[in-house]
């Protein structure tokens, strides 16, 4: 036994120093990006041996046996253990590196390869951007760039000026402050805002009332307005309390639509911009609201004393988190992008189907939940007759997970989403927090003579878990385990995954080692029958036997590997799940027939 | 004697088990040339497994030959008669195969109706992401005259990657395969590929061998002689396993050059200016019979002879040594 895993291991080691070899000197090294072609070729080197494993490792296996197994005493049934025990240990070793290692190597040589290309492409674009003065983009390419390619000098030039010049035109709007808020004095009525618990704290409509009437004594005319309307949105449906409460936000919203004395003392400012913030923040212009309340506190030393400013930033702040995003982090999320390439459909009730494409997927925690930030995200819906109805794109999005009873009727009916279940929830506007006008929006697309309205939100009409499973469908059947293997072969297709390719990959994940297993068994007999006598010197010469048994059994396992998958995959396809009962009885029959053909010969008189 | 009656016995049940398997094996992968993803698969197909069988025969006939060889090796205490006995059915069996069995298959086969069984290319199923070239697509719908509506994913990312095609062609086929799906889950890799592609190209070197008559079928043959004489290698070694090993890769070294002649890597003559006329030269003073010959049968039994000769030689070698030892005692 002994001498038989020594000429395993020791031919092993020589077939891997012969591929390091041979890949180093004999293969040439593609364009790659600067820094990284010690570990492309350390990476290449050890593809080349995991594909030559399971070959070298039966040579080795098969010669071992040869000049071991003539020694061994004890009959057939002995020699029959020692053989079955060191191929299991063979075809795990085998099993393990193929199915394990290699998916891994191979992602990071393609990757390393793919990168020279995606560098060129991304600072392509950053200098385009650039010239064309479009410094926020260019700014998003160039670190794009450098987080493929650190090093290079000209896309971190790139991203400097960019970063210069975009900050340079990013410092007007602030001494545009006064100015859109005597235009919005003359905007239109206020709109009706879903108020959450949060806002109405649970207090009943005439709590509210009376808060509202309190603030009108005061001559807090914002408060007051913004009272009135919480309890109208909190009464009931057509109540008396509701006309009532409508009635006083109008009033008040009259006199706050005054033109106020054109004093200029700091608390009259400063009681201007209350109101014109206000206003934005009634319209529905939440943005706009929440950018004023800002720059009021970071510029005017009044209201940083004042509540009231800090109240309603925090209010218009919540308000605005339920519909859009903030980018700040966003650039530097990229590094931590977990998935790319996410694609899947969802068909809905009525027959129409959603067509996802997502870049990269980013999970990240805030506060406790979990989180998703998806880059370059478009959304495309077709008809139950697969016409073309609409598409949206969004450079950046936002998903979480929200529970499907919570979110409005309309919102679920437009989306086909039904009331179980937690759904994916995606905002597609975003915005920086500390400087207006970065923002990113979603772009629309819809069917010729169509027309309609860029939603600034999404609901993806399937569960939380098949969102999960769909998004690790994208790697591909060969980098799966073997329990999300089993779950997209149950529930992928209908969401733009044939069944089968996951299927035979679950089923050669089993049916693999069982060949090579018979494979083992099958040199071992030979190893039998041809024998180093116990009386014979071994020959030194005899060694380059290995080689030539290596090239022809790396052949043999090829043609015999891809007769597995031809298999696995037609069983599959025929069968479905109770493919696996049939690729077993051709296993075991495989392997009956070459284990008794052993014990039958392997005894002292053959 | 029981030995040689197994000899045959483990002959013919080898011919038989193999081509079953092949054709079996042959059935099931040309099956999955016609399925599509949300389609069926009709896995059991007679004129698929005939096809496959008379596809298989002759491959398989040939290497149980030298597997034969392989069983002869590995016997031991064999008396001379014994061996004597084994090697002259061998050579029986060989004659049989190469003479008889072979020319008979393809007379068969001939009868066979071209295309019978061949599944035909399924029009591609929408609904499904697929790999093409470089991008991934989905197509919508697939209208009946072939165009499709859908849209493409670019690999690698950048503005425009991501787009809507409609009215273009429906290519979710790859020859001959009709979904690149499967493809993409059963493709052999080169290694795999290769010997499949030596191995056709020879069955159609051997069909047209076989229309040629007896003097085109007997050329093709010269193959068989020099797989044949591989026997002799059995006496190159004391260790079995490098007797055994030696004639595997000495019967693939005379496949391999039979088929480098039949796809026409090897030129007639080669082109180095003085070596060139010098086999001008010699070859000129040979009979027209053996000139006009193609070269691969001239290889073929130039390596027959010599082997033969070789296992002659080692064969009387043994016989007077292992005389010389049994006068010694």
């Amino acid at each position: 036994m002994k001498k038989l895993f020594l000429t395993v291991l020791a031919h092993i080691a020589v077939s891997s120093a012969v591929c390091a070899a041979c890949s180093s000197l004999l293969l040439p090294l593609p364009e790659l990006v600067p820094g990284a072609e010690g570990g492309y070729k350390a990476l290449r080197a050890l593809l080349l041996f995991l594909d030559w494993l399971p070959a070298s490792a039966g040579a080795g296996f098969l010669v071992g046996a040869a000049v071991s197994l003539g020694g061994v005493e004890g009959g057939a049934v002995r020699r029959f253990r020692l053989v079955v025990l060191s191929s299991l240990a063979c075809v795990f070793a085998v099993f393990f590196s193929g199915e394990v290692v290699r998916p891994v190597v191979s992602a990071s040589i393609f990757a390393a390869e793919a990168a020279p290309r995606v560098f060129r492409t991304f600072l392509d674009l950053g200098n385009r951007c650039f010239q064309n003065g479009n410094m926020e983009m260019a700014l998003r390419y160039a670190s794009e760039a450098l987080a493929v390619n650190p090093a290079d000098e000209e896309a971190r030039k790139l991203r400097e000026n960019a970063v210069s010049l975009g900050n340079a035109e990013v410092d007007v709007p602030h001494s545009r402050q006064s100015a859109p808020a005597e235009e919005v004095v003359t905007a239109p009525e206020p709109v009706d805002v879903n108020y959450s618990w949060h806002e109405t704290s649970g207090r009943s409509a005439e709590e509210l009332l009376r808060k509202a009437e309190e603030a009108e004594l005061d001559g807090r005319w914002i408060d007051a307005h913004y009272f009135a309307l919480l309890a109208a949105s909190t009464a009931g449906e057509g109540t008396e309390l509701r006309r009532k409460a409508r009635l006083q936000a109008a009033h008040y919203w009259g006199v706050l639509r005054e033109p106020v004395e054109l004093s200029d003392t700091p608390e009259m400012r400063l009681y201007r911009l209350k109101k014109a913030a206000y206003t934005q923040m009634s319209t529905g212009d939440n943005v706009g609201a929440y950018f004023t309340f800002r720059e009021m506190l970071e510029t005017n030393e009044l209201a940083r004393d004042d509540p009231d400013v800090k109240k309603f930033l925090a209010l218009v702040t919540e308000r605005l988190k339920r519909t859009s995003f903030f980018t700040d982090e966003l650039e530097n999320l990229r590094k931590f992008e977990s998935r790319r390439n996410v694609r899947f459909s969802v068909p809905k009730a009525d027959g129409s189907v959603d067509v996802v494409s997502v870049r990269g997927v980013t999970p990240v925690r805030e506060s406790g939940r979990s989180v998703q930030y998806l880059r370059g995200l478009s959304v495309f819906t077709f008809g139950s007759g697969g016409e073309f109805v609409r598409s949206v794109y969004a450079p950046f999005a936002r998903l979480t997970f929200e529970d499907a009873a919570l979110l409005p009727e309309a919102e679920r009916a437009a989306w086909g989403v039904g009331p179980l279940g937690e759904v994916p929830f995606v905002m597609l506007h975003g915005l920086d927090s500390k400087i207006r006008g970065r923002e990113v929006r979603p772009v629309a697309t819809f069917a010729d003579g169509a027309e309609g309205v860029c939603p600034e939100t999404l609901l993806l009409a399937l569960g939380r878990e098949d969102y999960e499973m769909l998004c690790s469908a994208s790697q591909g059947e060969r980098l799966l385990s073997p329990g999300k293997l089993w779950s997209l072969f149950k529930r992928a297709s209908g969401f733009g995954y044939a069944a089968e390719p996951f299927g035979a990959q679950l089923l050669r994940c089993f049916a693999y080692p069982l060949f090579l297993l018979v494979l083992f068994i099958f040199l071992a007999k030979i190893a039998w029958n041809n024998r180093v006598e116990p009386g014979l010197v071994f020959k030194f010469k005899w060694i380059f036997v290995l080689p030539v048994l290596t090239a022809l059994l790396y052949v043999a396992v090829s043609l015999l590997d891809y007769a597995v998958r031809t298999l696995s995959f037609a069983f599959v396809a025929s069968f479905g799940a109770s493919a696996v009962v049939a690729a077993l009885i051709v296993g075991l029959a495989g392997l009956l027939y070459v284990s008794t053909s052993f014990i039958l010969h392997a005894h002292d008189g053959d | 004697m029981k030995a040689s009656v197994s000899l045959v016995i483990s002959f013919v049940f080898l011919c038989v088990v193999g081509t079953a398997a092949c054709a079996a094996l042959y059935m099931v992968s040309l099956s999955l040339h016609s399925f599509v993803a949300g389609g069926g698969l009709e896995l059991a197909s007679r004129g698929l497994f005939v096809r496959g069988a008379f596809y298989s025969a002759p491959g398989v006939c040939v290497a149980s030959l030298v597997l034969l060889v392989l069983r002869i090796i590995r016997r031991r205490d064999v008396s001379a008669f014994g061996s004597v006995l084994s090697f002259v059915l061998y050579v029986l069996i060989g004659c049989t195969v190469w003479g008889v069995a072979l020319p008979r298959l393809f007379s068969l086969e001939a009868g066979l109706a071209p295309d019978e069984g061949v599944p035909a290319l399924s029009p591609a199923t929408p609904g499904y992401f697929r790999v093409v070239e470089d991008s991934f697509v989905y197509y919508s719908r697939v209208l009946p005259d072939g165009t499709a509506d859908g849209i493409r994913i670019g690999r690698f990312g950048g503005p425009g990657s991501v787009g809507r095609f409609s009215g273009g062609p429906a290519a979710a086929c790859d020859e001959p395969y009709s979904d690149v799906l499967v493809r993409d889950a059963v493709r052999p890799s080169p290694f795999a590929a290769r010997p499949v592609r030596i191995y056709e190209a020879l069955l159609s070197a051997a069909r047209e061998g076989w229309r040629g008559g007896r003097g085109g079928w007997l050329e093709f043959a010269s193959m068989g002689l020099a797989l044949l004489s591989l026997y002799s290698l059995r006496f190159s070694s004391r260790w079995r396993l490098w007797c055994a090993s030696f004639v595997v890769v000495g019967a693939l070294a005379v496949v391999c050059v039979n088929y480098a002649f039949v796809a026409g890597k090897i030129p007639a003559v080669p082109g180095i200016p003085f070596v060139g006329g010098f086999i001008d030269g010699a070859l000129a003073n040979l009979p027209a019979f053996v000139r006009d010959r193609p070269p691969a049968v001239c290889v073929n039994v130039l390596v027959a002879g010599a082997l033969s000769v070789y296992g002659a030689g080692c064969a009387v070698v043994g016989t007077i040594r292992g005389r010389a030892e049994e006068g010694e005692e």
